[in-house]
């Protein structure tokens, strides 16, 4: 575990020199995260410009939940997006043997090798969001509540981790299917509505779906002091298993990679 | 406009063919990238039936929000053009444009007989997701009857597609000027779900911005296709509509002339 901690203290300094060697990648991913995240609050702002109140929540509620978005998908990009991109890249054009042969876990090598910190900026106005909120609605925390909500962002986090690896596992059988990622970060998009509006939705592909609702709304719940302890729990269960899942799949996929011969 | 020349219409075929091939050979992905295009529409659909039934109406009615996102899922397969990141990437930074250059065709007309295939198959996904819907929901659907408009509004169509694909061509040729052109892509990419009509129906929006949204081009290649075919236009502001893309088209076209001319100058690939 230290040696694995080792590890990604250097890649994070590796990261960091790479981020401020190419200058012009920073501003244009400066850009993109700034862009990406006053577009979430613009587009919900005018959303809801005529609906006071949708799937039992209130305009605040939902500004309030695409801050928590933001705060969520921001750190998951900063960590993990653009790994699942490379891993889809790499299998796509038949390197994963250079990973696997190297005395590491394969799973840390492909989840933690790349940082993308300019989405810190991203985090930064999730938070400023969720702050201008929550005095405008005149709620108290204590420090366990915060610490409660970072914890419960965390599993948030981690089973979005999951459901990504589930998804891009996939491409070691379909290795054409590299843009699967790209459906992820537009599927990452439904967890900034309000659950019930996925769950009554009542398809096939909204139940696929469903996961995806526990990653932002319950942490936002807590937030508001309105959240039932199913949606924790579920959070928790959902999280857990499919962390263990997911690992399990990927083990179990990489039985059947063949590679390009390196 | 400028026309390819009538000896290339053979070449025409064959290069539109081979794409054709290509991507039934990607079908899977293809599908992917049309699921990509369905599920944003899908989400706004959902929200905007709780918005209704719990809002009482929100200023819209069902049967219009349903058809609008639902065409918007064909009209955003159908007619936005990803040739962008080609042109910059690909041709311009990575210098096969070069191989383009020498041939005894116009690279506009290369790229855009090689989109074709793309949209029609994205189109077509798209029609079906229609059709099925249709058969389910007919009660759901508004669309226009008339045969005088429904040819009015595959002129409009054709226009936007000219008009969005003119101007992801600028965007793309760009890129002789600009070295990292992506976080540029990246804001016009929101600025366009904005005013484009994805996002929300644009008469939805506030009024500030929904004006806004009129005197920019974005709406004249998505927002006003799907309008037109709900039949929601009188027949003189499809008229206007229609003098109005043709107004972007002529400047798209103009400015994508000067900057090709300029552009050209500046490009250097080595050892191609």
């Amino acid at each position: 575990m230290r040696r694995y901690l080792r590890i990604y203290k250097m890649l994070l300094h590796l990261n960091f020199a790479s981020l401020v060697a190419y200058r012009a990648n920073f501003v244009n991913s400066l850009i993109s995260s700034i862009a990406w995240a006053a577009f979430s609050l613009f587009s919900v702002i005018l959303l809801t410009g005529r609906t006071p109140n949708v799937y039992g929540w209130s305009r605040n509620e939902i500004i309030l939940l695409t801050g928590s978005y933001n705060i969520i998908v921001g750190i998951f990009h900063m960590v993990f997006s653009r790994n699942f991109q490379r891993f889809s890249t790499i299998v796509h054009y038949g390197r994963l043997d250079s990973i696997l042969t190297k005395p590491l876990d394969s799973q840390f090598l492909l989840s933690f090798w790349l940082v993308a910190y300019t989405s810190v900026i991203r985090v930064c106005m999730g938070i400023a969001i969720n702050i201008y909120i929550l005095t405008a609605m005149g709620l108290q925390y204590s420090v366990l509540d915060i610490m409660f909500f970072i914890l419960m962002m965390l599993l948030g986090i981690m089973l979005l981790y999951s459901l990504w690896l589930f998804v891009i596992t996939l491409t070691i059988w379909f290795t054409r299917l590299s843009n699967l990622v790209d459906l992820l970060y537009t599927m990452n998009g439904v967890t900034r509505y309000p659950p019930k509006m996925v769950n009554e939705a009542g398809n096939f592909f909204s139940y696929i779906l469903i996961p995806f609702t526990f990653v932002v709304a319950p942490p936002t719940r807590l937030l508001l002091q309105k959240a039932l302890s199913g949606e924790i729990i579920g959070l928790a269960v959902l999280s857990i298993s499919f962390f263990i899942l997911s690992r399990l799949f990927f083990r179990y996929a990489l039985k059947f990679y063949t590679s390009a011969s390196n | 406009m400028f026309l390819p020349k009538e000896g290339n219409n053979m070449r025409i075929l064959r290069i539109f063919l081979l794409h054709v091939q290509h991507i039934f050979e990607y079908r899977s992905r293809s599908l992917i990238w049309f699921f990509i295009s369905l599920l944003n529409p899908l989400m706004l659909l959902l929200f905007w039936k709780g918005a209704i039934l719990q809002n009482n109406g929100a200023g819209t009615t069902l049967p219009y929000i349903t058809s609008y996102y639902l065409l918007l899922v064909v009209a955003g397969a159908f007619l936005t053009a990803h040739v962008e990141e080609d042109v910059s990437e690909i041709d311009i930074h990575e210098g096969h444009l070069s191989q383009y250059l020498i041939r005894p065709f116009s690279y506009f007309w290369f790229k855009f007989f090689e989109e074709i295939p793309y949209r029609l198959l994205q189109g077509l996904y798209g029609v079906i997701v229609c059709a099925i819907f249709f058969s389910f929901f007919g009660q759901l659907f508004v669309f226009v009857t008339d045969p005088f408009q429904l040819f009015l509004c595959v002129i409009i169509t054709l226009l936007a597609y000219f008009l969005s694909f003119y101007f992801k061509m600028v965007l793309g040729i760009l890129a002789f000027w600009i070295q990292d052109i992506r976080g540029l892509y990246q804001v016009i990419e929101i600025v366009m779900l904005i005013f484009a009509g994805f996002l929300v129906p644009l008469e939805l929006l506030p009024p500030a911005v929904s004006h806004l949204s009129f005197i920019m081009p974005f709406a004249y290649m998505i927002y006003f296709p799907v309008v037109s075919f709900q039949g929601k236009l009188p027949l003189d502001t499809m008229l206007h509509v229609i003098e109005l893309q043709c107004l972007w088209l002529v400047l798209f076209v103009a400015i994508y002339q000067i900057m090709w001319r300029k552009g050209i100058q500046k490009f250097t690939a080595a050892g191609q």
